[in-house]
């Protein structure tokens, strides 16, 4: 399935994209999306523990599962003001 | 009125909106971009459909807390050059204190749950206070 991803703040730094299109397998959850943009041995547990998560505009808990042309956001800590 | 913008701020529109004939304290709070390390400005990220409805949250819950005739809030996005407003709040309601809380609650809230991002620099805020 298709999914559309949007990239702020460290993760745009750290992707070094504002956004991409990718295929996951079908019924997929927001964390295996998630941990397949780390590398093996990477402190994951480090970005997992500030970050929200949005699909299509919502805030959603990290085991939702997605579908089909879903929008998801991973939200760092903002900073706005 | 509650909206993030790429344009720069209409500040005195802001203030504007808010005018009402039942208050008897407006609160003014004006976020600016101050000068630091010879930076130009600092540009804002936002992931615009949720901030704004994030946006629309703070403003709902400082009313579920106090007592306000009008509250409007403008957040810039994009480059925001030093020495412009970054975000503007106006609140006005029957009574001073409950103007001055909710002022100070609303850009709290913002810091905290809309998710927009800085980089580049640090703001630094101005009170206008009447």
């Amino acid at each position: 399935m298709k999914i559309f991803l949007k990239y702020f703040s460290i993760y745009r730094d750290r992707f070094q994209k504002e956004e991409a299109t990718r295929d996951y397998p079908s019924a997929s959850s927001i964390k295996e999306i998630f941990l397949s943009h780390f590398q093996e041995g990477e402190d994951v547990e480090k970005f997992l523990k500030y970050t929200r998560f949005a699909v299509n505009a919502e805030f959603v808990p990290i085991e939702t599962i997605l579908n089909e042309g879903d929008e998801l956001v991973f939200i760092p800590p903002v900073s706005g003001g | 009125m509650i909206k993030i913008t790429k344009e720069p701020i209409s500040i005195e529109a802001v203030l504007d909106s808010t005018q009402d004939k039942n208050a008897g304290g407006y609160v003014y709070f004006i976020g600016t971009i101050r000068q630091e390390n010879a930076i130009e400005g600092i540009e804002y990220q936002s992931y615009l459909p949720l901030a704004q409805k994030q946006m629309e949250n703070v403003v709902g819950e400082a009313k579920n807390k106090w007592a306000l005739q009008k509250v409007s809030v403008v957040h810039r996005v994009g480059l925001v050059p030093v020495g412009h407003a970054a975000v503007v709040i106006a609140v006005c309601s029957v009574h001073r204190k409950e103007a001055f809380a909710a002022c100070e609650f609303i850009i709290d809230r913002i810091k905290e749950i809309v998710p927009i991002w800085k980089e580049g620099g640090a703001a630094c805020c101005h009170h206008h206070q009447s």
